[in-house]
């Protein structure tokens, strides 16, 4: 199950260019670069001179796969970071 | 003279009645696949299919593995070692083994991406090799 637009909210985002294509702050819209960092709310662009901090909440997020564009509504991704692959409430263990 | 005999094995009486009781409440749980009571009810068609999340964490753990050898090389460590975390953490919620690669190429102590010549040393000596990471901390493997 490779990264696909399906998987991709589940999947690992660091190392992925992306784009900010719409925020409630209009300062954070239009930064892209290549994701270095996740935490539960926010996403650590790095651009060629710096470095953002955006938040995934009320942010869409366009991901750069290698054939295609994914866009994704930054609500989806708010989650602690090795949680989100997690199917809640379905593991076997609990 | 007749005696009363008593049940010898009451528990499994009462044990077929619940199992019966399940029944009567619960027609239509399917019984072949049930590992956990409370799922896997055929009429709950508006759940999603499920993803395989092992998949996808193990697909994680390689690309953080490669990505923080990027790092290492490009000279940033500090992030090397925050994949390496996050690798650990997400082969720690899903239960997966690190491949044997990642457990040799990563410090026990400080977490960073080894790679020898940069920010290891190996030695070899008999029956093991020897990796001494920059922050001292020293591991073993035996020869293959």
């Amino acid at each position: 199950m490779p990264l696909t637009p399906e998987t991709l909210p589940r999947h690992e985002l660091v190392g992925l260019d992306c784009e900010v294509v719409s925020a409630s702050n209009p300062d954070v819209v239009g930064i892209s670069g290549t994701v270095v960092m996740e935490t539960t709310q926010m996403l650590t662009l790095e651009g060629a001179d710096r470095v953002w901090h955006v938040p995934k909440d009320s942010a869409t997020f366009a991901f750069d796969l290698s054939t295609e564009t994914v866009l994704v509504d930054g609500d989806r991704l708010v989650a602690r970071p090795a949680r989100r692959t997690e199917n809640t409430g379905d593991s076997l263990w609990r | 003279m007749r005696r009363e005999v008593p049940d010898p094995f009451p528990l499994v009486k009462q044990l077929q009645g619940g199992i019966f009781w399940l029944f009567t409440k619960f027609p239509n749980y399917d019984l072949t696949s049930a590992s956990s009571f409370g799922r896997h009810f055929p009429d709950a068609d508006t759940v999603p299919p499920m993803t395989d999340e092992a998949t996808i964490a193990r697909e994680r753990i390689e690309r953080l593995q490669s990505l923080a050898r990027e790092a290492v090389q490009a000279g940033n460590e500090e992030r090397a070692r925050s994949y390496v975390r996050r690798a650990r953490r997400v082969a720690e919620r899903h239960r997966l083994r690190l491949p044997r690669s990642f457990e040799r190429s990563t410090c026990d102590a400080c977490d960073t991406y080894l790679l020898h010549g940069h920010n290891a040393r190996s030695r070899t000596q008999s029956g093991h090799v020897v990796i001494t990471c920059d922050c001292g901390s020293q591991s073993r493997y035996p020869y293959d």
